[in-house]
């Protein structure tokens, strides 16, 4: 499956193209977090947990916020994308 | 009483070239503030029914608010409001830089335009002296020229707002400019000052702006900046300060809600290539901010290679560069970077141009239209020939002419069925969110009082962004109206306040109230009446709309967005419930079941 970061998150991942291959049949999107957290380390946890725990960044999976599928237990496939958005706004 | 904060309201005649100034009662103040209340107001009060925009009568406020100007974020704004000729409502407009911030340095909180002056003219106001000047060597030229030319007659250091051709040649897509590249870009108000022969306003101001109770306003102005700096959206090297307001566009892309090639789709695959991310990798030269601004979103890019290599200034606001960008089908930055420039110097709205300029690429996709009718190929993703129509529309030559008063003008004139591909509601051209996917959004389109505008109620912050609260952007029932209304009533409050909306995405409605209450000197002054406040002011606009025969039939989504299910991304599948909603809404906000204000909600009101 694909993981895709945006804005700040791309200063911390420098990948070409800004997208991350992850190796995943199956799993849970807590699963895609743990690898990235191994592979990047504390400045990706810095950047994607608040202190106390909390998620800071906004994550999409195939588009919808994971909070109205089933949160950081929603299941994933080998074809889904992940979007990884630290807070941004505009307008 | 007149509180310390008090500025003057300064009238003009350009018919006999004579001014006054005037106090702003007290009651008005508490009722309206300033900004877009305030305008909305005197409309109210002073423009009769039926009135062509572009006559004589037709009335120009341009206003700044109790906050603007102070130490409080955020606080260069000014607002236009008028009678469009876009919409035939009434309609606000606003802008940012330190224009605004002039206009109290001079003694004004309000500048109210009424007439038709004989030839073009310019007005300089010095301190509270008022000059009409000829401006017919200005006539026919560029804003960047205008601007340069009124401050060397002027004050090298005077603060010019202008229309630019767009406006002389009264497009209803006219925007009136300021300080070169800022915009008050929506609903055609620049040609309402062109029909009024005015091109220009110099401002010098040196007086000190002057609050009632300077303690209180700075503290809760310093509550304000710590919620700014503390937000991960707000703060210094956050998203919208490192990569502008073009950060949306990743995220409203991924969504599935970015429109593409006049709302076909909401997916557009070269989204990333027109991002704020690439837009900080390749053409960005620096950051730029309005009055007392640490959020700092504006963009200085300059492009160095390609086919429009050499442009450079203040550019590519979100909006902007979906307009060309995913409206259009093009996905090149320096084509987009070009285009945004023209708007600027010819004083166009980038929205509504783009917009319209992607509804006639569908048509020549569908063969209504064709070359012959055009003069050239106007298919999607071609920057060349968006160029050349974006040229075309701001001389009114050619097919420009057909298109320069946008989407719902151009229907009627080119017929055919054509009126099906109009992304508007009330005569204003969509922005950068296609509502199948975010129903708050899709509400507030039909019902903001000056058609499709975003800025009426920007549900998207919670929707999309999630700041500062988060909601299913699919969710269409009852909490999604009050948010919807929430948002509507605040906006309208913070329009008058003056300060950039974008502060509510960390400053909530109780930093604004003691803010307000600590310039103003007002006890008691609190979230509540501010709210009120906002309510009042969206309800005074329908009244307003209602005279000129507004109702439910003007509350409307185009069929597209209520019929064609979006084909793909995750809000595939869905249209928008308009009508359930609209149900809801009218009964929530007190409004009769053809969208007008009840009379004991007018009574509730004050109004
Ligand atoms: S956030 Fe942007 S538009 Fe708003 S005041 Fe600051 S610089 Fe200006």
């Amino acid at each position: 499956m694909k993981v895709k970061v945006f804005a700040n998150l791309r200063e911390i991942v420098k990948i070409k193209g800004h997208e991350i291959e992850v190796e995943m049949k199956q799993g849970k999107v807590s699963d895609v977090l743990e690898i990235l957290l191994q592979r990047y380390g504390t400045a990706f946890r810095d950047a994607i947990f608040n202190p106390d725990g909390r998620l800071r960044i906004k994550i999409l999976l195939n588009g919808r916020d994971i909070d109205y599928i089933n949160g950081l237990e929603s299941e994933i496939t080998e074809q889904d994308i992940l979007y990884l958005f630290p807070p941004v706004a505009g307008g | 009483m007149v509180t310390k904060m008090s500025g003057k309201i300064l009238r003009i005649d350009l018919t006999s070239e004579s001014s006054k100034e005037e106090e702003i009662p007290e009651e008005t103040r508490r009722k309206f503030l300033g900004g877009r209340g305030l305008g909305t107001k005197i409309l109210y009060d002073e423009l009769s029914a039926g009135k062509d925009p572009f006559s004589a009568e037709n009335i120009v406020v341009i206003a700044a608010g109790p906050l603007t100007g102070t130490k409080t974020p955020s606080s260069g704004r000014h607002v236009v409001i008028s009678k469009s000729p876009a919409t035939g409502g009434v309609t606000f407009t606003s802008s940012g830089g330190t224009w605004a911030a002039e206009l109290r340095k001079a003694g004004y909180d309000a500048i109210v335009i009424k007439g038709k002056a004989e030839k073009p003219t310019y007005l300089w106001i010095n301190d509270g002296k008022v000059e009409f000047r000829d401006a017919s060597k200005y006539w026919g030229k560029l804003v960047g020229e205008v601007d340069d030319g009124i401050r060397v007659e002027t004050d090298e250091e005077a603060k010019v707002l202008q229309i630019g051709i767009g406006g002389e040649k009264k497009s209803y897509m006219a925007a009136v400019m300021n300080e070169k590249y800022r915009a008050a870009g929506r609903t055609g108000l620049g040609a309402v000052l062109g029909s009024k022969n005015l091109k220009a306003i110099a401002l010098k101001g040196t007086k000190e702006i002057e609050v009632a109770n300077s303690v209180a306003m700075s503290r809760a102005a310093d509550r304000a900046l710590k919620k700014i700096a503390e937000s991960d959206v707000t703060k210094e090297g956050g998203g919208l300060y490192s990569y502008g307001t073009a950060v949306l566009t990743n995220i409203i892309n991924a969504s599935g809600i970015y429109p593409t090639r006049n709302f076909q789709t909401g997916v557009f695959k070269g989204a990333e290539k027109i991002s704020g991310e690439t837009m900080a990798e390749t053409i960005l030269e620096k950051r730029t901010a309005c009055h007392e601004c640490p959020m700092e979103c504006g963009r200085w890019i300059k492009v160095d290679k390609g086919r429009y290599k050499g442009i450079e200034g203040e550019s590519l606001e979100y909006e902007t560069s979906w307009a060309f960008g995913g409206q259009c089908g093009v996905d090149d930055l320096g084509a987009l970077a070009k285009v945004n420039h023209m708007c600027n110097e010819y004083g166009l709205d980038t929205i509504s141009v783009g917009n319209t300029i992607g509804f006639a690429m569908e048509l020549f996709e569908k063969g209504i239209i064709t070359k012959k009718d055009v003069g050239f190929k106007l298919k999607f993703g071609d920057d060349k020939a968006m160029v050349s129509m974006t040229e075309l529309i701001a001389k009114r030559e050619g097919f420009g002419d057909v298109l320069a008063d946008g989407t719902r003008k151009a229907a009627e004139k080119i017929g055919k069925g054509t009126d099906y591909y109009t992304m508007q509601v009330k005569g204003l051209e969509f922005p950068a969110y296609d509502p199948r996917g975010a129903m708050g959004i899709g509400l507030n389109f039909a019902t903001a009082n000056r058609g499709a505008c975003h800025v009426s109620g920007y549900t998207i912050a919670a929707e999309i962004v999630g700041a500062p609260l988060k909601v299913d952007p699919f969710d269409a029932g009852e909490e999604k109206v009050d948010l919807t209304i929430l948002f509507q009533d605040f906006t309208a409050a913070i329009d008058s306040a003056v300060n950039c909306l974008f502060l509510s995405f960390a400053v909530g409605a109780e930093e604004w109230a003691d803010m307000i209450a600590g310039a103003a000197g007002w006890d008691g002054y609190g979230v509540e009446e501010f709210l009120k406040t906002g309510e009042r002011i969206f309800a005074l606009e329908r009244m307003f709309n209602k005279r000129e025969g507004f109702g439910k039939k003007d509350d409307t989504l185009p069929e597209r967005l209520l019929k064609e299910p979006m084909p793909e991304g995750p809000a595939k599948g869905k249209v928008h419930p308009l009508e359930d909603m609209l149900k809801v809404f009218y009964e929530k906000r007190g409004y009769d079941e053809n969208g007008h204000p009840t009379e004991e909600k007018l009574k509730e009101l004050g109004l």
